[in-house]
């Protein structure tokens, strides 16, 4: 048996998720201006995610477990390893995961400390999260020891992760990647512990931090 | 016209704020002027049959994002003479003597599999009308800018080192509810965000730091005349 556990959001961050799905996911919100380049792109309601648009609240937004996102950036790296990384705000996947899901995001604003979406995945990225995270019960490790389960992004070689966070006294963390640059990783085997993972992508952090001013990933 | 591709949307309900974003530094807001009136031998395809033809292809290596950003504006301003990504890649690693004349990226991933920038890239391709180092458009340049049927490139700077590229091609208007942009990221693919959110906080970790304003390649700028087709 599986005993990974999420932690609780504060009340308010759930809530600003909910409110701002019952907003977006309306079918009458139309904006006064729009033009791409392109054809215009084609956006998820509240039916496509298997939800009724009326009862959208904070256990709808809450029911496949809340995730703190944490990120690690190449200055936090100097001390600390990963447990330098910073909470950043935290992850909802809502929705039916046969019809569709979508990976919210909301982060607390610095000077009114109020809670605010600040993203909405949908598609291929917000189910593969799902399906990384449903795979994440069959581990081996899961089975014997208790994680709390958080996302892990190092922005700039491009890795999303979930970060098994351990608060035993013996405190082993481990990390399952389920983004890697370009790639999208289903979790399986046994996930490296975070100093292993560190040093597998300790190349790749030395190169970022030595792009040129111009250069990108 | 669906992408199949992950959407990112944020509402903000900043009104009014679409100028001043804060929780950055480095980059500031400019207004640049609407793109001139096209010449007469561009040929733009503003709406192609299929849309997925106009979704941005994931990067093709870690390193790539410049490699696919300028392979996909290129192939929406000119396709009448598309570049693969290899190609490309091959083109501005030769240019910048990353490796050697008679290299092929094709034949050697790992190796080419290297940061660079943007404008080179869409230097090679003959679409960089300009850059704006340090700036970020104002949401009334992005309009303008797509009105007149042109993608907008954008340096994203992280906070703490590094950086990647991605484009605005598309934006929505909501008034006092707020603005969005549409931006084609080459690894979460096409996604409406706030633009506020987007230039301070993107996507979340860095913000918009540099600018690349594009153009339809002339002929005599365009693969079809390097010899390289």
């Amino acid at each position: 048996m599986s005993i990974i556990r999420s932690t609780t959001p504060p009340a308010k961050a759930s809530l600003a998720v909910a409110r701002a799905l019952q907003v977006f996911l309306q079918p009458d919100l139309k904006p006064q201006d729009e033009r791409y380049v392109g054809p215009q792109p084609s956006l998820p309601d509240a039916a496509s995610l298997g939800l009724d648009l009326t009862s959208i609240d904070v256990a709808t937004v809450e029911q496949h477990g809340p995730l703190g996102v944490y990120t690690l950036h190449l200055n936090d790296l100097s001390g600390g390893g990963i447990r330098a990384a910073v909470p950043t705000g935290w992850g909802f996947l809502v929705g039916d995961p046969k019809q569709g899901i979508i990976l919210c995001t909301v982060a607390q604003q610095p000077v009114t400390g109020a809670w605010r979406l600040t993203s909405a995945y949908y598609g291929e990225h917000a189910n593969n999260v799902f399906t990384a995270k449903d795979k994440l019960k069959s581990l081996a490790q899961t089975q014997t020891r208790s994680y709390e389960l958080r996302i892990l992004v190092i922005p700039a070689i491009h890795v999303e992760a979930f970060w098994l966070f351990d608060r035993s006294p013996s405190a082993t963390d481990l990390v399952a990647v389920y983004v890697d640059g370009q790639r999208y990783v289903v979790p399986a085997g046994n996930p490296p512990s975070a100093a292993t993972f560190l040093c597998s992508v300790e190349p790749r952090l030395q190169l970022a931090a030595a792009s040129a001013r111009r250069h990108g990933t | 016209m669906s992408s199949g591709g992950p959407i990112v949307v944020v509402l903000s309900g900043s009104a009014g704020a679409a100028n001043s974003p804060g929780n950055f530094s480095g980059s500031k807001a400019v207004p640049v002027d609407p793109p001139d009136p096209k010449p007469a031998h561009e040929s733009r395809v503003l709406a192609p049959k299929d849309g997925t033809e106009l979704v941005m292809a994931r990067q093709r290596l870690t390193d790539w994002c410049w490699d696919a950003v300028a392979v996909w504006a290129h192939n929406l301003l000119n396709p009448e003479s598309p570049w693969t990504p290899d190609e490309l890649a091959t083109r501005v690693l030769q240019d910048e003597g990353q490796i050697g004349e008679s290299d092929d990226c094709s034949k050697m991933l790992n190796r080419c599999n290297v940061p660079e920038a943007l404008d080179v890239a869409l230097k090679a391709t003959g679409n960089l009308d300009q850059t704006l180092p340090g700036q970020y458009l104002t949401f009334s340049s992005i309009v303008a800018q797509i009105k007149a049927g042109y993608p907008v490139g954008a340096r994203i700077a992280w906070f703490g080192g590094g950086a990647h590229f991605v484009a605005v091609d598309g934006y929505r208007d909501f008034g006092a509810l707020g603005q969005q942009v549409h931006v084609q990221d080459p690894l979460r693919g096409p996604g409406l965000l706030d633009y506020n959110v987007f230039v301070s906080n993107y996507p979340p970790g860095g913000s918009w730091n540099d600018t690349y304003l594009m153009k339809v390649a002339k002929p005599a700028e365009s693969r079809v005349a390097t010899g390289l087709g």
